[in-house]
């Protein structure tokens, strides 16, 4: 584990004192307050006792009986007010120790674990502040976003209360919610651990072409179902279901366990006759169905995979690391941002996050080609941007010996071209 | 190692997660020790008291006294307990924010170690319905009606997009939106209803830490106060702050106070002479015949300023009038010395006042009680999704976007079936329909090496594909038979031209 998750770890347990009952010293404070208050109920108790006595006491009776019975109510008398006294003032200080050690805890979390955090100073990096002109694209795409994954969370699945529920609290406009709702609605029910919509889409002819991940979420939706199976049906029910009713078709899937599971399911139903953790195993199941369905109706219906607003984001967190670097470095330097339009550094985004765009950067001229300076192809089919090729062959008027092996080219005979990413819908990457 | 940034990374770059609910802890642990100061110090007395009764009146009459001071006093405990309950609750809910924080980060670090793309993306994609959350806790309107859910909950409960949103997500310990709502909402009183009591009241709660930081906002939101007085033509209540507040303040706000109180004669000018308001019209037709002069039109600059300021025509007062009226004829002003110096300064200080006066001043007001504001949690003045959207944009910025999308061959549309989707749609989230033109003010990222595609070959049409997904897609295309496609071919899927295998020729771009 991390150092300093370790310490915030710590620091936060250092906020609970003592051993069976885990308190804070203010829980502490009003444990002993109530304490004090339940002793002072007794001795209230007393007291009224030896009021009641004390009346009944015979005062003419000089009696050494009658005198003895004074002499032991003023005693008892005694005794009430020391103990009143005694546990108020044992009461006050162990609210004020409680109450000076909670400032304490306090004051030590700050010094010991928070000033280890502190480091950062996020405006320092807005370097280029999105203008409030751009405010309703923004929350356009967030619109987007929350239709995209948050639909699913509604207390409402019916598609009018929908659209009304999104435009009153969150502005959405019904049109991002059209893109979503299919999607919304399956997830909907598959977080409540309901397949059978699912499994249907999974089914039908047309989402029915056998690639990889189609096989494999009809494979956990299929257990997913015979986990539901187990919470009402008897064992032999069960089992019979999982022989006669499991996808062949998985365990010519090479490369994935498909058969352990099954076997696992069918082994733990018969030795023990019930599955344990089984709410549990539904929803880490149901989760796992979400989000190969997700990927997979995405990849049909061309949706991207994340929201753009997600993946812009999930870039930014991961470049803020260079962003805050070179803040720290150009400080130092007493250097201000450079006023170029390109970042002065590279990102090195998430390897998950694919290449959008094909960037080829130049290797005679270092540069990233753009469209008024393309690359080009020599003879040998080495690539270089249009101008190094001009910077090489003086201008078109000299052959070009390519820069990385022994080949002569010539510019008019090096060919414009271009890098395009294909994406085939309905094939992924 | 890649970039994946490490645990300590993200804990810094989130501290307010940690350090808001430890300002809160600290606010709620100081109203918890005056109570106990107070409530102790009365409770030390009586039962003092008790005790003395006790020790010196040992009577009927006095035992009865001491069980009435004592139930009295054992009240007084009751009551004070309900105060600690009140205490405790708070604490908890404070505390379970930072166990609830440290959860949540902790299954960062586990995702992370774990190397699972699938968990860390789930993750990320909590952390940005997070920071959405901040945003719509920051900018979307806070009503006070009650939620309608059935289940109740807490009835007044504050509406709000982000509060909704993140309730929903189940994660309503990992944002302290009740710090954010409080800055929405003296923020939109400012704002929208140029109400200057949200602020006022938060401004006296803070005294000490405002004036420990040296922050001049109660001084602005006296002025603020003084000029929205005099707008409504409220004299009396400018006049009492300008003498209450503004003043108290001149050795720091000089010009402004000074500037207050040019304003103000312009102001008294105008009250004093309602009844000028023939004369100022018959001298307005005069002037229209008159050549102009320069100090004519110095004038009627100021007047229009006036007008701007005041909503009202300015008022003529005598000396101006006719000092305005020979100015034509003699070209030079007598007026008397102290509408000279009031001349002067205000011609000199009119785009002053002009700002001082318009809805900027509500701007700048606002803007220097969310800097106070968020200094005082350690909250970034911006919004953080906005600042990594600036920061993201950046970074996946290639040269090629905001281009024109590439035209592919129309025939391929017939692929994307169940969807409306077209063939081979640019996904680029920086192209997107809602991130495109707020991208082309950004910079560019900056790339030292190529990023392409694995196999690339070209075609003679001089475009260059990866051969596996070039032979992929004609067998797609073959499958569905949308064209005819023999065994040894492909399609160019942008020229639209079908080529033999033969043709590919293997690049070598670095
Ligand atoms: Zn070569
Ligand atoms: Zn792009």
């Amino acid at each position: 584990m991390s150092s300093l998750l370790q310490e915030l770890h710590s620091g936060y347990d250092s906020f609970f004192v003592g051993g069976e009952v885990r308190e804070t010293h203010t829980s502490a404070c009003l444990r002993e307050t109530g304490e004090f208050r339940m002793q002072l109920k007794k001795l209230k108790a007393h007291l009224k006792k030896n009021i009641q006595e004390s009346k009944q006491l015979d005062v003419k009776d000089t009696s050494p009986e009658g005198k003895a019975a004074a002499k032991k109510l003023q005693k008892r008398y005694a005794l009430i007010q020391d103990k009143i006294h005694k546990s108020s003032t044992t009461w006050d200080h162990a609210v004020k120790k409680h109450t000076k050690l909670s400032h304490q805890n306090l004051n030590k979390f700050n010094k010991s674990t928070l000033n280890k955090i502190r480091k950062y100073d996020m405006d320092s990096i807005y370097n280029h502040p999105i203008s409030v002109e751009y405010k309703n694209d923004v929350e356009d795409a967030i619109g987007q976003h929350i239709a995209r994954y948050h639909i699913r969370n509604l207390p409402m699945t019916s598609k009018p209360e929908v659209e009304q529920y999104m435009k009153q609290v969150f502005n959405i406009h019904a049109s991002f919610l059209d893109q979503f709702a299919e999607l919304g609605y399956i997830l909907h029910e598959l977080k409540d651990g309901k397949y059978e919509s699912c499994w249907k889409w999974a089914t039908e002819t047309e989402n029915n072409n056998n690639s990889r991940c189609i096989i494999l979420l009809r494979y956990h939706l299929f257990i997913l179902s015979c986990l539901e199976r187990a919470k009402a049906e008897p064992v032999a029910a069960v089992c019979e279901y999982i022989i006669n009713h499991f996808p062949k078709e998985s365990f010519f899937q090479k490369g994935i366990n498909f058969g352990s599971e099954i076997a696992h399911l069918l082994a733990e139903l018969t030795t023990t006759g019930g599955i344990a953790n089984l709410e549990k195993l539904i929803v880490v199941k149901a989760g796992e169905c979400s989000l190969l369905f997700t990927q997979e109706f995405c990849l049909r219906n061309g949706l991207p995979m994340g929201s753009p607003l997600f993946q812009i984001v999930l870039s930014g967190v991961y470049s803020s690391q260079y962003f805050l670097k070179y803040a720290q470095i150009k400080s130092s330097a007493h250097v201000g941002w450079t006023t170029s339009n390109e970042l002065p550094f590279d990102v090195e985004l998430p390897k998950f996050l694919p290449n959008f765009h094909p960037v080829f950067i130049c290797p005679v001229l270092k540069e990233e080609t753009t469209d008024d300076n393309p690359p080009y192809a020599l003879l040998c089919h080495h690539i270089i941007s249009k101008n190094a090729l001009t910077k090489l062959s003086n201008g078109g008027t000299t052959s070009i010996k390519c820069p990385y092996c022994p080949v002569v080219s010539f510019s008019g005979r090096s060919q414009s071209v271009r890098f395009v990413n294909l994406d085939i819908p309905g094939v992924s990457k | 190692m890649d970039s994946t940034p490490s645990i300590d990374f993200m804990l810094h770059l989130n501290e307010q997660a940690f350090t808001i609910p430890h300002a809160l802890l600290a606010e709620a642990q100081r109203l918890h020790e005056k109570s106990v100061e107070s409530d102790t110090k009365q409770l030390r007395a009586a039962f003092l008291a008790l005790n003395s009764l006790m020790q010196n009146d040992q009577s009927i009459v006095g035992k009865e006294s001491a069980l009435a001071s004592l139930d009295a006093v054992m009240q007084d405990v009751q009551a004070f307990e309900k105060k600690l309950k009140g205490s405790v609750a708070r604490e908890g809910e404070l505390l379970r924010r930072i166990g609830k924080r440290i959860e949540f980060y902790g299954k960062y670090e586990a995702a992370r170690e774990s190397g699972k793309t699938r968990s860390l993306t789930e993750w990320y994609l909590n952390y940005t319905n997070l920071l959405v959350a901040d945003y719509l806790a920051r900018n979307s309107k806070v009503s006070t009606l009650p939620e309608n859910n059935a289940d109740g909950g807490v009835a007044l409960d504050p509406v709000n997009a982000g509060v909704v949103f993140l309730k929903q997500q189940e994660m309503q310990d990992l944002l302290d939106y009740d710090v954010l709502l409080a800055a929405n909402k003296i923020s939109r009183g400012l704002i929208d209803d140029n109400d200057l009591e949200p602020l006022e009241s938060w401004i006296a709660k803070n005294k000490s830490a405002l004036e420990k930081e040296g922050s001049s906002l109660e001084f602005y939101a006296s002025f603020q106060r003084y000029v929205q007085a005099l707008l409504n033509g409220n004299m009396t209540l400018a006049i009492t702050v300008l003498q209450t507040t503004l003043f108290s303040h001149i050795s720091t706000h000089f010009d402004e106070v000074t500037a207050a109180c040019g304003m103000l004669v312009y102001a008294e000018k105008c009250v004093s002479s309602q009844d000028n308001a023939e004369e100022t019209q018959n001298h307005t037709n005069d002037e229209l015949s008159t050549p102009v002069d320069p100090t004519v039109l110095q004038q009627r600059q100021r007047e229009n300023a006036f007008e701007y300021f005041f909503h009202r025509r300015m008022p003529i007062g005598p000396q101006y009038a006719s000092s305005v009226r020979t100015a034509s004829k003699q070209q030079h002003i007598h007026p008397t010395a102290r509408d000279t110096a009031l001349l002067v300064s205000n011609t000199k200080n009119l785009e002053r006042y002009k700002e001082l006066l318009s809805s900027k001043g509500w701007e700048n007001l606002n803007n220097m009680f969310l800097k106070s504001y968020y200094s005082m949690y350690r909250i970034a003045k911006n919004e953080p999704l906005l600042i990594y959207i600036s920061l993201g944009v950046s970074a996946l910025k290639t040269r090629s976007c905001l281009h024109q999308a590439i035209e592919w061959d129309p025939r391929l549309d017939a692929l994307c079936k169940n969807s409306r989707s077209k063939f081979g749609e640019n996904k680029c989230p920086v192209c997107s329909e809602h991130f495109r033109r707020l991208a082309e003010t950004l910079p560019f990222a900056h790339h030292t090496e190529s990023k392409l595609f694995d196999n690339p070959v070209m075609l003679p049409s001089g475009n260059i594909y990866d051969s596996r997904r070039l032979k992929l897609l004609a067998n797609v295309i073959r499958e569905t038979g949308i064209m005819p496609l023999s065994e040894h071919e492909v399609l160019d899927p942008i020229d639209g031209d079908i080529y033999k295998l033969d043709d590919f020729v293997t690049m070598y771009p670095t």
